[in-house]
């Protein structure tokens, strides 16, 4: 009886574990782009990170805590079947605009 | 009272004497620590430039860069104690922040050698882009930019825009592809811009489809119906070339025609004469190039700088058809303004013009229509290679490639100037030629070959010592 408790209760475990880990991963392009961090409260907070699109190199300014994941970006545009714009915005500097990261061109 | 009053203005206008201040500066301040500023100061009487200049920074304690030798200034590098200082200084004419000016237009289309094109003439016509089309397959075109002939909306959709004459947007099913994004309308100045800034072709037609969203993300579909659409609308519209900025994720080291499901309706164009100009990604690769730029018939275009070094963002390997100017480009933007841009997508529509260039010649000299190849060969013939993987790969130059096409024989108009040629050994010619592409003219006679002339126009030769 001992026994299958654990083993009900190992179960259960794993499913939560398995539920929130769904949870937090991402299943869309549009997810992804809508869940990019550009809070900030001083000009100092963003920073130019590579957040790539289907074509590859495309830079924004987002918070400086905000990491990109370019393996999800390229899995995502294979699992769409979505190209992107080949060219971006040269950026020389980021700034905090009503506590959004925004770019100096 | 009134002088009283008069008097107090005077020195509490001495007391707060500011100096005309570039607002960038501010926001420069804001940002770094120190800047790089320009600084005009006032002249002074039996001084010369350079010594007002260094008295001002010497006073100043302002660690001053390099004087001007014409007018009072110099440039240095500041705080925003200095700045202060230098602002409320009564020798201080203006301060100006040090901007860094980027590759424009004005540098990327000469550096192909368009501008040579342009300016060249043909049955006395310049060699434009005029009533040829370029259909571009991206995010939409401001057609009401001044650029492109400030359009209404009304006068888009009822197909009265002289120069953005048609299109239609994929993501919304509706016959505006207005550029909500502004990628679309940076490409679109590169090809065909005639305004502020003027692009390869500056009198080629354009035509708009909306392909990709606001994001700047493409789906497959979309470009195939824009595909499908700028191929149904060849004949109507002279339709020279596709223009297509976009690549996807997935990058190829060979051929991928079985693979894409681009490549029916890029055969099909090229069959009707239409280049279809491909970017090849940002991915930075030297092994694989994006779908659809790996499609055999398509026009694949890597980037460069505008020192011709292979742009760090481009992919490229032995596919790549051709290399042109694509990082730092200042073009037309979505907001009625200009913006400076990087990426293949900016290479692309350099090559998108030249195809322009040269099919608009074409017409012009012989009523014809160049073929895939004739194109390929023409863009082919450069002075210009960059070396991919031991692969020598032409940077475009339009006016090497006009050079190609060039069947027109030269006209020559040749007078004899003293009438008695019969029985004289001097004789004296008038010549001259008229030809859209003349580097150099010479003569042969009695074995005497390759005599160069000084001028292909207007030139008289005068022949001496003749044997009668």
């Amino acid at each position: 009886m001992k026994k299958i408790l654990i083993v009900l209760a190992s179960l259960l475990i794993l499913t939560i574990a398995c539920t929130s880990k769904q949870e937090n991963k991402i299943s869309s392009l549009k997810e992804y782009t809508d869940k990019i961090d550009y809070s900030c409260n001083v000009d100092t907070d963003c920073e130019v990170k590579d957040i790539r699109n289907c074509c590859g190199y495309f830079p924004r300014c987002t918070s400086k805590d905000y990491n990109p994941n370019p393996e999800l970006v390229a899995e995502l545009c294979i699992k769409e079947g979505t190209a992107s714009i080949c060219g971006f915005e040269e950026i020389t500097s980021c700034q905090c605009v009503n506590n959004k990261c925004e770019s100096k061109t | 009272m009134k002088k009283e009053i008069l008097l107090f203005l005077i020195l509490l206008s001495s007391i707060i004497y500011a100096a005309k201040v570039d607002d960038s500066i501010y926001s420069a301040l804001n940002n770094e620590d120190k800047i790089k500023v320009i600084i005009h100061l006032n002249e002074k009487e039996n001084k010369s430039p350079f010594t007002v200049a260094q008295e001002t920074a010497s006073e100043l304690n302002i660690n001053k860069k390099r004087s001007f030798s014409v007018i009072p200034g110099f440039t240095a590098e500041i705080t925003q104690e200095e700045f202060e200082s230098l602002k409320n200084n009564k020798n201080v004419k203006a301060i100006y922040l040090d901007k860094k000016y980027k590759l424009t237009l004005q540098d990327s289309v000469p550096l192909i050698n368009a501008t040579e094109v342009t300016k060249r003439l043909i049955n006395n016509l310049n060699i434009t882009g005029k009533s040829k089309t370029v259909c571009i397959l991206d995010t939409g075109i401001n057609y009401t930019h001044e650029s492109f002939g400030s359009c209404s909306t009304t006068d888009f959709v009822n197909g009265n825009c002289p120069k953005v004459l048609t299109g239609y947007d994929y993501i919304n099913s509706d016959n505006d592809p207005y550029d909500l994004h502004g990628h679309g309308t940076h490409v679109a100045g590169i090809i065909g811009a005639n305004g502020v800034v003027r692009g390869v072709a500056p009198e080629v037609n354009l035509i708009s489809i909306k392909v990709c969203n606001d994001a700047g993300d493409c789906d497959g579909s979309a470009i195939s119906s824009g595909l499908d659409f700028c191929i149904q609308n060849a004949t109507a519209y002279n339709i020279s070339a596709i223009s297509i900025s976009i690549g996807s994720t997935t990058l190829y080291s060979s051929y991928c025609d079985s693979s894409s499901s681009f490549t029916s309706f890029i055969n099909d164009a090229v069959g009707k004469n239409i280049t279809v100009v491909v970017a090849t990604g940002n991915d930075g690769s030297t092994t694989g190039i994006a779908d659809p730029s790996c499609v055999k018939n398509s026009t694949a275009v890597s980037s460069t700088t505008k020192t011709d070094s292979i742009s760090s963002f481009s992919n490229r390997n032995s596919l790549v058809d051709f290399f042109a100017p694509g990082s730092s480009i200042y073009s037309t933007y979505y907001n009625g303004k200009y913006a400076t841009f990087s990426g293949t997508s900016m290479a692309t529509p350099h090559v998108s013009g030249v195809v322009a260039l040269l099919q608009s010649y074409k017409q012009l000299e012989s009523n014809k229509t160049l073929t895939q190849p004739e194109v390929e060969s023409a863009l082919a013939n450069s002075w210009k290679t960059i070396t991919v993987n031991s692969l020598n790969i032409p940077r475009v130059d339009a006016l090497y490639s006009l050079f190609y096409i060039d069947n027109k024989k030269p006209i020559i108009n040749l007078d004899i100037v003293n009438a008695s040629l019969f029985n004289s050994t001097n004789v004296i010619l008038n010549y001259s030629v008229s030809d859209t592409n003349l580097d150099s003219c010479f003569y042969n006679l009695n074995g005497e070959n390759n005599i160069s002339l000084s001028s292909c126009q207007n030139t008289t030769i005068t022949l001496s010592n003749l044997s009668m």
